[in-house]
């Protein structure tokens, strides 16, 4: 009867001790998550539908510069000097202002995206108890990753969550 | 017989359980008020965006009816309103500077052509970038209204108003409002409303 008693403290001491030094360990445990950056961009939300919408707009003016390129073609072809050159004109001008509106409409989009991005980042990091979430994106900040440290799967779902529900 | 007994039983307590759970909160107005303005009622969401704040908050046809007749509801034709709202959606976008202290048309504007050319925006082009998915269906505004209160607050309201399909005469699927701000640049801003949260709504005491 006595020796049941002891071994049950003994096993009971022991369960504690071990639920000690687990809870002491993990506390002290920093955790690091590994998040590839340029695959949060490209599968964020926002950043597909402000690019469907400036594809839209950039698709309209591109209609209007090939039909301004198809007279000049045909000026060309009536080797019509004044029409050629008053076309190349306004060919040139259309071709210049689609590349400006195209980098402007990227940088735009860019600058929303990671005004939304980082915020999310950080209340990903501090709802999931990360100590350090490193950035990704295979340009020499992270050289090799598993998949123990990679959350760009849970980052993703979680900030496509947040900005879907609005919250 | 008596396993019949057993089984009416079970079904009448089962269709009580129901009924109880299908019963909407009953509010008097003040309550009611404070329940769709409330936070955590999913009424009304708050959304932060580099240090702005925008609140969507939908509006039940009661509490329109509510706000139009100023608390006098004896004097109101409210069965009127009430019919008139029949088979739309109403939203107010609020959107303010998280600390408050200057309005959205006056910031970072340095001269009265810029100024002019935001309260112009708001005026007659954000109804174009503000949207609500309704089940499968898209919805574009058929009311819009920029509430201008003349720079007297921080804050500035677009009210919006949509059709709701034939076949719903108040809202009652899933619907997602979206604004893409295309003045700040914070890209588009959604708040989302679960049919659950819609068919919560209690009722109002009139």
């Amino acid at each position: 009867m006595k020796t049941s008693k002891i071994l049950i403290c003994c096993f009971l001491m022991c369960v504690a001790t071990g639920v000690i030094v687990y809870w002491m360990i993990g506390g002290q445990q920093k955790k690091i998550g590994v998040v590839d950056a340029v695959k949060l961009f490209d599968q964020f939300d926002m950043k597909k539908e402000l690019e469907a919408q400036e594809k839209l707009k950039l698709q309209s003016a591109s209609k209007q510069m090939d039909s301004v390129g198809n007279l000049l073609q045909l000026a060309k072809a009536a080797k019509n000097e004044a029409e050629i050159k008053k076309l190349s004109y306004a060919y040139d001008y259309m071709k210049t202002a689609l590349e400006q509106e195209y980098t402007a409409g990227n940088r735009d989009i860019n600058a929303q995206v990671w005004k939304r991005l980082n915020p999310a980042l950080d209340e990903f990091g501090k709802k999931t108890g990360m100590h350090l979430i490193i950035g990704a994106n295979g340009m020499g900040t992270v050289l090799y990753n598993d998949d123990y440290f990679d959350l760009t799967a849970e980052a993703i779902k979680y900030i496509n969550a947040k900005y879907e529900n609005g919250n | 017989m008596r396993s019949m007994r057993t089984v009416t039983k079970v079904c009448f307590f089962l269709v009580m359980l129901m009924s109880v759970s299908a019963c909407r909160q009953q509010l008097k107005t003040d309550a009611y008020i404070n329940y769709v303005k409330g936070n955590d009622n999913g009424l009304k969401r708050s959304i932060e965006v580099d240090g702005w704040q925008y609140s969507f908050q939908y509006k039940p046809y009661d509490y329109i009816v509510l706000m139009e007749s100023r608390g006098d509801l004896k004097s109101f034709d409210v069965k009127k309103r009430l019919a008139e709202l029949k088979g739309t959606a109403w939203f107010n976008i609020s959107f303010k500077r998280t600390d408050g202290t200057v309005t959205p048309l006056k910031f970072n504007v340095s001269t009265l052509d810029e100024y002019n050319e935001r309260l112009d925006y708001y005026l007659n082009e954000a109804a174009k970038d503000i949207k609500l998915a309704y089940g499968a269906d898209t919805l574009l505004p058929v009311s819009y209204l920029f509430e201008n209160n003349y720079n007297l607050t921080p804050q500035e309201t677009m009210i919006v108003g949509f059709y709701l399909p034939k076949t719903d005469d108040h809202p009652q699927r899933d619907m997602q409002l979206s604004y893409n701000d295309h003045m700040f640049k914070n890209g588009i801003i959604k708040a989302t409303y679960s049919k659950a949260v819609l068919n919560n709504i209690p009722n109002l005491v009139y």
